[in-house]
Formats: C-alpha cells, sequence, structure tokens
C-alpha cells in the first residue's frame, strides 16, 4: 500500500522530469515549444505542491517514522506549530523553497499564455526556461542530498520536538514570507539571464519584470520586518536589528531588489541603465541564495545556523557558482551587445537619472558594506588566521552616513525632471519645509536640553522625506487639496509615496528608540515599585502557571501612567520536551513606543530580578516597514489594473 | 579593452567571493577551523586548556592547566545578563562546596566590577573572555552556564541556563556526589 510519504517523495521525482522538460524544450521558441513547456511548468508546479501537501500532512499526523518529522516534531505540540514545524528545518524549507520557484513558474507561464506579442512570448519563454534550470537544480539538491521523506528503520515513541522559541505567529510566518521574497528574486535573476542569452533587454523587457521584483520585494520586506519584530519581543532582549550574519543576508538582497525596482523605472522610461540593471537582478538572487547558504551551511558563527552541515555547505556553494558564475561570465561575454547600441540623449547633471543613479549607488554600497563586515572576519581568518567578530558599531557607522545621504536625496528625486531638471523648482517646493524643520528642531533642542545633535539630525531626516511625499502628493493633485485627483493619481506615483512615507516613519522610530530609550535593573520584593519615564511598575504577584506543552514562572506586574493601571504579565517557560526554556516579555505598545518588561527570575527572600526598557516610537518602525509593504502591494495590483 | 574589463569586474569580485567561501567550508568539513560544535553538550568530554587574562589584573593569567588534578566548577557569565544576576545566590552556595572560576565574557571591566560589588563575589578566580572567543571553545551557547569538571579534566556536568535552589538539590548535587562532595 502506498503511503503519503512515499507519494509525496514519487510527486518530487515526477516533478524532476517536468521541470527537466521546461527547462530544455522552451530555448527552441516555437509555439508547440512554448506550449509543452508552459504545460510542464504547471505540471511541476502541480507536483511540488502534491509533495509539499504531503509533508505537511506527515507532520500534522505527527508521523514520526519518518525521519524529519522525528527529528523536529512532537505529538503535543499545537496543531499550527506542527505545520510551521515544516519550514523549520533544513528539509522542509528546502522543499518550500522549491514550491516557492515552481508557483513563480506556474505564475510566469499564465503571463507567458496571454503574451501580445512574439517579443514578450520570446522575452517570456526564455525566462521560463531560466527559472526550470534553477528549479531544476534545487530538486536535485533535495533528493540527493535533502529527501525529507526519508523513513526511519526503529520507530520513535515521540519526536524531538521544535525549539520552543520558534513556536510563534510571528516565525511561523516569517520564512515563508522571506523566501517568498528571496525566491521571487529569482524571476527577475531568470529574465536577466534570458535577456543575456538573447543579447537584448529593453523598456519591454524592464515591464515584463518589474511586476515580478515589486512582489519579491514586497514580501522580503514583510519578511524582515516580520523577523525583526519576531526577535523584538520573543527573545527579552529589548532590541530589534542585531547586525547578525543571517539578518545581514536578509538585508542585503532587500538594498539590492531596492536598487533594482528604481533602476527598473530608468530602463522603462529611458532605455539607460540596462547593464547595471541585469547585474543588479543578477546579484539580488545570488545574494539570496548566498543568504540562505550562510544560514545552513556552517560558514560564519550565528545564532540562526540552524544545520551547520559543511559538506552540504559544499553542494550549496557549488550550486551558488553555477547559478551566479555563469551568468556573470554570460554577462562578461555578452554583456558589451546590450545596452550600447540605443544611446539616448545623455541627461544634464540635475536630472531624475542621476538622482536614481545616486539612490542605486548608494543602495548598492551599502550592501557591499553589509556584505564585507559579514565576511570580514573570515577573509581575515583565511589570510592571517586571526579570529575575530564585526558588531553592530561597525555597521552602525558604515552603513548609517550612506543612508544618511540616501534619506537627504530622497525627497528631491520625485520633484526632479526626466533629463532636465531646475534647481529653482526642487528648491521653490522644498524650502518652506526646510525652514519649517530647522525652526523646528532649534525649538526641540532648546526645549530639551542635552539632546544630542544626531538625534536632531536624524529626526530631521524623517520629517525631510515626510515633507518630500506631502510636496509629491500636492504637486499631484494640482497644487492643492482635491480628494478626485488623489484618486486619480496613477497607482505608481501613490505607491512610490506610500513606501516613502514608511520610509519617513521608519526614520522617525529609528530616531526614538536609539536616542530616547531608557531603562532599568532593579531587583525587587511583591508589592515594590519602580519608576520609568512616567510609568510606575509594581510587581503584584509571581506564581507557577501551566501552558500548552510548557510549564511557566508568572509575574504579573501592574503599569501605572496617567491614572491608568494596565496588568502587564511576563514568564519564564520551560519546555520539558526540547530541555529549553524561553522568556515572554511583557510589552504595553501604544502609537508614541513601548514599556517593556521582562522578567529575569529569583526567589521570593532574595528578591526577583525585572529589566523594564521604555522604547519610544518603537511601534513606529514597524509602522513604516507595514508602510512599505502595503506601498509595494499598490504597485503590484495597480500594474496589473493598468495592464488590463 | 576598458569595457571589457569593466563586464569582467563582477565576475572577478564573485569568483573571490567563492575561494574564501570555499576555503571556510573546506577548512571546517576537513576540522581544521570549527564552528559547527557549538551548542552541543561538552559532557563527557576533556575541558580545553584555554587561558584568559585575570579580571582586573590583564598581566596575569587564568589557566585551566593549572587546575588539573583538582575539582572545580565554571561558570560563565556578564553583568548584561539578567538570568546571571537571579542565579548568584545559588552560585554562592556553589562555590561552598567547589571552588569556582568566572569567566567574565563580552562585557565592560567596569561593569562586571559593579556587578560583584553589588551580587556578591563567592569566585576563585576569574578570567576574561572579551570576545566571547573562549566561551565557543568551551562550549557555551547563552548565558548563564555552569560546568563541573573533575580533576582528570573531563566535564561532568555541563548545565545550560541560571542554577536555583531546584538545580541545586538536583543535576548539582548529583554531580557532586560523583565527585565524592556534598
Amino acid at each position: 500500500m502506498l503511503h503519503g510519504v512515499e507519494i509525496g517523495h514519487f510527486a518530487l521525482v515526477l516533478a524532476l522530469g517536468a521541470v527537466l522538460i521546461q527547462s530544455m524544450v522552451l530555448w527552441a521558441g516555437t509555439p508547440s515549444a512554448i506550449a509543452l513547456g508552459g504545460r510542464a511548468a504547471q505540471l511541476a508546479c502541480l507536483f511540488i505542491a502534491i509533495s509539499f501537501a504531503m509533508l505537511v500532512l506527515a507532520f500534522m499526523r505527527s508521523d514520526f517514522s519518518v525521519a524529519l518529522v522525528a527529528a523536529h516534531s512532537h505529538s503535543l505540540k499545537p496543531l499550527l506549530y506542527k505545520i510551521a514545524g515544516v519550514w523549520g528545518n533544513h528539509e522542509g524549507s528546502m522543499l518550500l523553497w522549491v514550491l516557492i520557484l515552481a508557483l513563480f513558474g506556474a505564475g510566469m507561464t499564465a503571463r507567458l499564455v496571454r503574451a501580445e506579442s512574439q517579443a514578450e512570448r520570446d522575452i517570456l519563454a526564455y525566462a521560463l526556461a531560466v527559472q526550470g534550470l534553477v528549479t531544476l537544480a534545487f530538486l536535485l539538491l533535495i533528493l540527493f542530498t535533502s529527501n525529507p521523506f526519508l523513513r526511519l528503520n526503529v520507530l520513535p515513541d515521540d519526536g524531538n520536538g521544535l525549539n520552543p522559541i520558534l513556536q510563534d505567529i510571528g516565525l511561523a510566518l516569517h520564512p515563508p514570507m522571506l523566501y517568498l521574497g528571496y525566491v521571487g528574486l529569482s524571476v527577475g535573476f531568470a529574465f536577466a539571464v534570458g535577456a543575456l542569452v538573447q543579447s537584448r533587454a529593453d523598456a519591454l523587457w524592464a515591464r515584463l519584470v518589474r511586476p515580478w521584483i515589486v512582489l519579491a520585494w514586497t514580501a522580503l520586506t514583510a519578511g524582515i520586518a516580520l523577523g525583526s519584530w519576531w526577535a523584538y519581543y520573543e527573545l527579552g532582549w529589548g532590541g530589534w536589528w542585531f547586525w547578525d550574519p543571517v539578518e545581514n543576508a536578509s538585508l542585503m538582497p532587500w538594498l539590492v531588489a531596492t536598487a533594482l525596482i528604481h533602476s527598473l523605472n530608468v530602463v522603462e522610461k529611458r532605455g539607460m541603465f540596462v547593464r547595471w540593471t541585469l547585474l543588479l537582478a543578477i546579484l539580488g538572487f545570488g545574494l539570496s541564495l548566498i543568504g540562505t547558504f550562510i544560514v545552513r551551511s556552517g560558514l560564519l558563527t550565528s545564532v540562526h545556523a540552524f544545520t551547520n552541515d559543511p559538506r552540504r555547505g559544499l553542494v550549496i556553494l557549488f550550486l551558488i557558482v553555477l547559478a551566479v558564475g555563469v551568468p556573470l561570465v554570460l554577462y562578461a561575454w555578452r554583456g558589451g551587445r546590450i545596452g550600447s547600441d540605443n544611446s539616448p540623449d545623455a541627461p544634464a547633471l540635475l536630472s531624475r537619472e542621476t538622482a536614481l543613479q545616486a539612490n542605486n549607488l548608494l543602495l548598492v554600497v551599502a550592501a557591499a558594506s553589509v556584505l564585507i563586515g559579514t565576511l570580514y572576519p573570515l577573509i581575515l581568518e583565511a589570510i592571517t588566521g586571526a579570529r575575530i567578530s564585526v558588531g553592530a558599531p561597525f555597521f552602525e557607522a558604515s552603513v548609517a552616513p550612506i543612508f544618511a545621504l540616501m534619506l537627504v536625496l530622497l525627497p528631491m528625486a520625485p520633484l526632479m525632471a526626466w533629463k532636465r531638471a531646475r534647481a529653482s523648482y526642487v528648491w521653490g517646493q522644498m524650502r518652506v519645509a526646510l525652514l519649517l524643520i530647522v525652526l523646528g528642531l532649534l525649538g526641540v533642542a532648546l526645549m530639551l536640553a542635552g539632546v544630542s545633535g544626531i538625534a536632531l539630525a536624524t529626526i530631521g531626516l524623517g520629517l525631510w522625506v515626510f515633507s518630500g511625499v506631502v510636496m509629491d502628493l500636492f504637486q499631484g493633485m494640482g497644487g492643492g487639496i482635491n480628494w478626485r485627483r488623489l484618486r486619480m493619481m496613477p497607482a505608481p506615483r501613490l505607491a512610490m509615496n506610500c513606501a516613502h512615507l514608511g520610509v519617513a516613519i521608519f526614520t522617525l522610530g529609528v530616531a526614538g528608540v536609539s536616542f530616547f530609550d531608557d531603562e532599568i535593573v532593579a531587583r525587587m520584593r511583591i508589592g515594590e515599585a519602580v519608576n520609568l519615564g512616567d510609568a510606575r511598575f509594581t510587581l503584584m504577584d509571581v506564581a507557577p502557571t501551566q501552558g500548552a506543552n510548557y510549564t511557566a514562572i508568572t509575574a504579573h506586574v501592574n503599569m501605572r501612567r496617567a491614572n491608568r493601571t494596565t496588568p502587564l504579565i511576563s514568564e519564564i517557560r520551560s519546555f520539558p520536551v526540547a530541555r529549553s526554556q524561553t522568556t515572554e516579555a511583557a510589552i504595553k505598545s501604544s502609537w508614541r513606543g513601548d514599556y517593556y518588561v521582562v522578567f529575569g527570575g529569583g526567589s521570593a527572600d532574595e528578591g526577583f530580578v525585572m529589566r523594564i526598557y521604555k522604547k519610544p516610537l518603537i511601534t513606529w518602525i514597524w509602522g513604516g516597514a507595514g508602510l512599505m509593504v502595503l506601498g509595494g502591494l499598490l504597485a503590484f495590483f495597480g500594474h496589473r489594473k493598468t495592464r488590463q | 579593452m576598458q569595457q571589457r574589463l569593466t563586464l569582467l569586474l563582477p565576475l572577478i569580485l564573485f569568483l573571490l567571493f567563492a575561494g574564501v567561501a570555499f576555503w571556510g567550508l573546506w577548512s571546517v568539513s576537513t576540522g581544521a577551523r570549527d564552528t559547527k560544535s557549538i551548542g552541543f553538550s561538552r559532557e563527557g568530554q576533556k575541558i580545553p586548556t584555554i587561558s584568559l587574562p585575570l579580571l582586573g589584573a590583564a598581566d596575569q593569567q587564568l589557566s585551566l592547566t593549572d587546575w588539573q588534578g583538582r575539582a572545580y566548577a565554571i561558570n560563565v557569565w556578564a553583568s548584561w545578563c539578567l538570568p546571571c544576576r537571579a542565579e548568584a545566590p545559588a552560585i554562592a552556595r556553589l562555590a561552598e562546596s567547589i571552588p569556582v572560576l568566572g569567566i567574565n565574557t563580552r562585557d565592560q571591566y567596569d561593569d562586571a566590577r559593579e556587578f560583584l560589588a553589588q551580587f556578591g563575589n563567592p569566585y576563585t578566580a576569574h578570567g576574561v573572555d572579551a570576545n566571547g572567543r573562549a566561551s565557543i571553545e568551551i562550549g557555551i551557547q547563552a548565558l548563564p552556564e555552569t560546568l563541573i569538571i573533575a580533576p582528570d579534566g573531563t566535564i561532568i556536568l555541563h548545565h545550560r541556563g541560571p542554577i536555583f535552589a531546584r538545580e541545586m538539590d538536583g543535576v548539582i548535587a548529583d554531580a557532586l556526589k560523583k565527585l565524592g562532595r556534598e
């Protein structure tokens, strides 16, 4: 009798066959080849979906005869986290990765079927063929090195559990979101390699690839924000970004994807930056691969490194060398033929082209700084044998000035015209805002003695970007408040302003958290109270409690602020199966920021250790990221609407 | 020629990256570099013979080789580690049964001294592990962690997380019993 697990395994093998066809026949470009290749891509997607569903089923049923389930699940785990356990390990996450690859392949096929011209058909067919090659490589990797469907000979009574720190809704959603972003960039990569093979990339190419990049960027933004949010409230460290190698690994593709969205604009509108854009598309996916590679190879020391298997790392490295090296060889060989013949009239120094070029350079330099900082310990060890670690101070010192420069330029770029912009126009638009910001900051500096110049500058930059958004919307409405014209505004422009507004809000949030935070550590007995900021915290009770699959010591704290009392609960949870502990911080959030209470254990006699943080405006960081995601969604769906 | 070079540049940079990454993985897989053993219990293994500058006297060394032939405990902590404060009373009790060596990791000297002034200093000697490398070498994954080492250098207990009364009467008591001390 066939079991689900074997069906899943076989489906994966069938998918391999389908993908093989997809990646081979589409290069022919004839109508019958395109029909066959498209059907193969759809079939591959179906088979991989079946395979993934079977693995999910095995986890839901707690089928411990499957090695992967036994190693990463437990019968006592809540159902949601049994399902999330599917991608909480190397093998399952690779299958999810391939599923998303195949879903994108099916999406590209749907677009290919509706192609309106031979030129569109060529671009899409080549891209789909490359996408097939990428999927093929990953399927081989899974089947030969990371098969999730292997059975055990000896049946264990129960599973090994999932790391309890990962049993959290934020983390259940964070990897799929991140993968959607990483894998989404593979579509940009596929289009770029297709363009290199064809020696052709133009405005049509940019129009076809753009929605995929926007979708990937949106998912990547959401994924990174979810991960940061999870670290903030689950790890109990009170921080939102730690410059860990794995966080950096997700930041680098994000920076490159952001650059790519902007440079595609120039390719589409002006036919410039073509080669640069191809390179960004290849590097964006390359960095995604390197990101996943760092997580699972044991190359670097990181809190995230969940499968430290250097031999598997070597296989993945080989894959990356193929996936990035071959296109770069193609680029060196063929790149010269692309984009050089259609040289348009050169733009003036002050123009939107130059502004976007500056944006691209700054973003790529930021990504390169992060890459160098992340790899530097490895490079140094290779050369001198010394072991060091590169921490937050390096990244803050190197990346913050680049970001600051970017924020200075950001609000002015949309006000600049293509080809030649007038400085007097930009100045005319922004001078009132500049004056208000400078006066406002002077006021703040006088009111709050001792506020640092860098704090003021950060707030100023946030307000500066905000003013740019207001002015551009104002212009779009014909120089006044006109709701009808706001609704009529083209989706891309609304989307851009929404995302830029997110950047402004995010910047203000960072300013609040970085320069106006406060914390206190106290040893408290029941009934004792401490003050922090304008709030007073009283330890009411400490008691043992029982959760679904853990036991906990729970501290009840009353927070009193502006005559309102809020009960807060912070816990230390012990998971007997995984033999580990987690800390649940109590967080009181509002638009003004958070109060964050961490219970550190202790005893009634000696007192309990409590750490309380004040995090002003930290909610604006997630709010800003949310607006960026909303902007991405607007651009994606707005684009589809304008096409139909 | 110049254009050729511009077109080749990305490939050259990428190959450099691939080379370093290959070296990194190869040396790990042949055992020359060790990033892998982080996070496994070291019970039953020998304690690596690390040597650290003494807290407050950087010109002198705390060397674990000097401790061979004696049973002792190692407690790894930092002033910024909240559970480390909570376990301070238990460490004081532990120090009554067995010498405890402190390893102060990734910390500032002034903060560490203040911590010891406030929560007590039951440690026999104190090493400073400024960048956390020594902690990684002896298998520390989180803070606080406590190890108990037999006279022959074998780690007989590797406890992750803080020590409270329950641990004192449980795993710690068991380990001390193995050493013939109560």
